[in-house]
């Protein structure tokens, strides 16, 4: 089951329209479009600059801004590997490269069936509790390869059993 | 207003200013690279660093407004230690090619380097590299030297309205590149290469072929539209490398259309070097006395009442005025130099831009008449916007539907709306009526028609009834295409009494009742017209008119003579000479006077300063300089009903207008990539 809504101009329209009033609405409209898909498809960036009188050369700036605005669908679960100093003085190389060796997958891919996403990140703010790692906006510390595949295996779990909607 | 201290000087600004504002008014330079006076401020390459007294950091001051009381010092050790650490930032991804750098030698970034830099780099590591992007055939990109100061985004953005260019990516990943690979479809691209404060953005055609400290710089005049705007011909030799913007705040500020910037490269193509006869119906090479022979035999055989000369948009006030004086004294009233047959004549009030291009900055309604200003005047089209961007300023057209870089209402493109307008039965006249500073601008598109002069009388009285011509305030403009226009109209280079205007020339050469027609580097005429006329053809390049004609007469292009010009505002203004013309070409005055006294008609003038003497007594306006003046208004323009034929503008091709621009390479490149392969290319079109 995947986590995201497949790509669809209608209901990405109907996100934007709720921001279309506010100001400094592009922000607050590419998040709700994060949550809604998963990414910023690039047909997104049209409908973004219409309804928000930006030319899109603007909405493309912000979308390659900002790291977490993928224009590409994500796997299932998207793992977020910190590479900062902290992290890199408790052995988070290491761990990197279990990570990259345990999915068979460089940075920024996607395991062959759909399920795992990594991706680097500069500093969780977990640096205390070094080396860090999130995966599905949920924050771990203290992660040994041991433990990271604990989480990936329990993550794995959740999508197998049925979904749960809020 | 905040008064501030500056380095231990006091100053006095008005709220708002920034510091770096305030301290130029002081005369203290602080380094820049982003800001740009008319640009929006970025604040992004902290170059511009100053220490202000109980602030724990150096601020940028080109974002930092300034507050009473605040004492701000530029010269201080925290200072350089700030500046030298951006500048040490800056060149960690900065390539050192200067050597190949076309920017090298007028670079911000090497002056600046020179002031703050270190000896050596700290930064051992690899620099990045980033792939060059396509901004066309005007704009060369080398996307590895440049420092991200968005200038060229802001420029495209704000002034030239066309929203094409971003930035991606963000610290060393930030790119600056056009949304979508493609060209920039802007006529005034060329300006962003002025902007660019390094070398990532160069000229396409200039690159590679001269050093800045190897050219001659003349101060000079554009011509190749009617604005007039200033230039500075840089040239090598008796070559003209390039043609870069001068400021002048009234008429173009500091940008140039990249016609007039990039035309250049013909100069020294199709040019026309020595004098042609034609014989046995090939034209072959002679020397001026054979040209001067062959014409005077000519004259002599024909009456006055079937000579005629006809004058084209590049011709300079001087020539027309002694050609004007030749004819006349040969017994001729057949002159005209609107060979577009635009139906002006009348009081200087009916055929200038009486508001003057600054005057534009007061407006706040506007109404197109007939023409699309982004092709015909991209210059003007900039400062229209920006009195848009302002705000209180709204727009209306009776003409073509055109993408003008700001939004305006299009009312359609019927004749017959403007009659509506003047009589009060349109809505807009309501908004004529409400405004404070109302102006119109109408067109070559709709001048130049058939019933030109019933539009021009329908915008009069559009004009008058709207508000528009009051004694502090004409905004009744006219919006000319070519460069000798206004000055043909001052110096009357008209049909006289019983005189044949282009279209009577025309027929009467068709026909047989015209026997010599005289062309002044007019070259937009229908030469198939010209029938079995003996014809002169007095111009720099190999056009239309050298193809038909049976006497060349080699000139001077704008860059090889000083010649006064008046551009669409009526501002009189003076070209001089960079370079020579080539081989056996003159100035075209000379080679008028040199012509009377082999016809046996002697101009009363042997040099430049008497013809301009006389210039002025013929008509006063040429005796003042650079400045507008004061016009006289009066009735013009003719009652009637308009044809129903659609308005369209009269430029199709913007990069192709005149001789000199359909013999550019660069120009060529252009058509073909902005406008399409629609343009037909000939044996005169280069």
């Amino acid at each position: 089951m995947p986590r995201f809504a497949a790509w669809s101009a209608e209901r990405a329209r109907a996100i934007i329209d709720d921001y279309r009033d506010t100001s400094g609405a592009l922000l607050p409209a590419l998040h709700a479009l994060l949550v809604e898909f998963g990414h910023i498809a690039p047909e997104a960036i049209p409908l973004l600059a219409e309804a928000l009188t930006l030319s899109r050369a603007d909405v493309q700036g912000v979308i390659t801004f900002y790291h977490d605005f993928r224009t590409t669908p994500p796997g299932r679960h998207l793992v977020k590997l910190c590479r900062a100093e902290a992290c890199q003085s408790m052995g988070s190389a290491s761990l990197e490269d279990h990570a990259r060796h345990h999915l068979a997958i460089g940075w920024g891919e996607t395991t062959e069936d759909g399920e795992f996403t990594l991706e680097p990140v500069f500093c969780l703010g977990n640096c205390a509790l070094s080396p860090a790692v999130m995966v599905d906006g949920e924050l771990y510390g203290r992660v040994s390869p041991e433990r990271f595949d604990a989480i990936l295996a329990s993550a794995g779990q959740s999508t197998a059993a049925p979904e749960q909607t809020p | 207003m905040p008064k501030l201290t500056i380095d231990g000087r006091e100053v006095e600004v008005e709220a708002g200013t920034s510091i770096l504002q305030a301290a130029e008014v002081l005369g203290i330079e602080i380094p820049r690279f982003c800001y740009h006076e008319r640009l929006a401020i970025a604040g992004n390459c902290r170059m511009c660093m100053v220490e202000v007294a109980n602030s724990p950091k150096p601020v940028a001051s080109c974002a930092m407004p300034v507050a009473d009381g605040m004492v701000v010092r530029t010269n201080t050790p925290v200072v350089a230690k700030a500046r030298k650490g951006a500048l040490e930032f800056l060149l960690i991804n900065h390539p050192l090619d200067c050597p190949i750098c076309d920017q090298g030698g007028e670079c911000d970034l090497q002056d600046e380097t020179m002031a703050y830099g270190y000896d050596r780099g700290r930064f051992a590591e690899n620099k990045r590299a980033v792939q060059d992007k396509n901004f066309g055939p005007l704009v060369k990109t080398t996307m590895n030297r440049c420092i991200h100061c968005t200038r060229c985004i802001r420029f495209i953005t704000e002034v030239a309205g066309v929203p094409e260019l971003g930035a991606t990516g963000r610290g060393e990943n930030m790119e600056v590149t056009t949304y979508v690979e493609k060209a920039l479809s802007s006529e005034l691209s060329g300006n962003i290469i002025d902007l660019c404060p390094v070398g990532a953005l160069t000229s396409k055609p200039y690159a590679y072929t001269a050093r800045s400290w190897e050219l001659k710089k003349t101060e000079s005049i554009d011509v190749l539209d009617a604005v007039g705007a200033a230039i500075r011909i840089d040239s090598r030799g008796n070559q003209v490398m390039r043609i870069l913007p001068r400021l002048n705040d009234d008429v173009n500020e500091e940008w140039l259309s990249d016609k007039s910037r990039f035309a250049c490269d013909a100069l020294v193509r199709q040019r026309l070097d020595r004098p042609y006869v034609r014989r046995d119906g090939k034209l072959r090479e002679a020397t001026w006395n054979e040209a001067f022979t062959a014409i005077s035999e000519r004259l002599k055989a024909t009456s006055g009442a079937r000579i005629a000369a006809i004058a084209g948009d590049l011709a300079d006030a001087e020539s027309m005025l002694a050609l004007k004086e030749l004819f006349t004294a040969l017994g001729s009233v057949h002159l005209d130099g609107r060979q577009d047959g635009v139906k002006l004549a009348g009081p200087r009030g009916s055929y200038i831009f009486n508001s003057g291009i600054a005057g534009i900055d007061r407006a706040d309604v506007l109404l197109l008449i007939g023409t699309d200003p982004r092709k015909e005047a991209p210059v003007l089209n900039a400062r229209i916007r920006k009195r848009w961007l302002k705000g209180g300023f709204s727009v209306a057209a009776v003409g073509p539907k055109a993408d003008l870089t700001y939004r305006h209402d299009n009312l359609g493109d019927d004749p017959a709306i403007l009659a509506a307008i003047a009589k009060g039965e349109h809505p807009f006249a309501d908004k004529l009526k409400a405004a404070k500073n109302p102006m119109l601008i109408i067109g070559q598109g709709a001048l130049t028609r058939t019933d030109g002069a019933i539009l021009l009388g329908l915008a009069r009285k559009i004009a008058e009834t709207g508000g528009m011509v009051r004694d502090d305030w004409n905004g009744f403009n006219v919006l000319h295409t070519a460069a000798a226009r206004v000055g043909a109209l001052d110096l009357g280079f008209l049909p006289g009494i019983g005189g044949r205007d282009v279209e009577g020339i025309l027929a009467g050469a068709e026909k047989g009742d015209i026997d010599l027609v005289y062309l002044l580097g007019a070259d937009e005429i229908d030469m198939a017209r010209l029938g079995r006329a003996f014809v002169v053809y007095q111009g720099h390049h190999g056009d239309a008119g050298a193809h038909r004609a049976d006497v060349i007469l080699p000139g001077a292009a704008y860059t090889e003579k000083n010649a006064t010009y008046v551009n669409t505002e009526g501002r009189v203004q003076r070209t001089r000479l960079a370079v020579f013309p080539p081989g056996d070409a003159k100035e075209d005055w000379t080679i008028v006077r040199a012509l009377s006294e082999v016809v046996g008609h002697k101009l009363s003038f042997d040099t430049l300063e008497q013809l301009r003497l006389h210039l002025s007594a013929v008509s006063p306006s040429f005796a003042t300089l650079d400045r507008l003046q004061t016009v006289d208004w009066g009735a013009f323009g003719a009652e009637g009903t308009p044809a129903s034929d659609p308005l369209v503008s009269p430029i199709e091709n913007y990069y192709m207008t005149d001789s000199i621009s359909r013999a550019s390479k660069t120009m060529a490149e252009c058509t073909a990539t902005f406008v399409g392969c629609a343009h037909q290319r000939s044996g005169t079109h280069g």
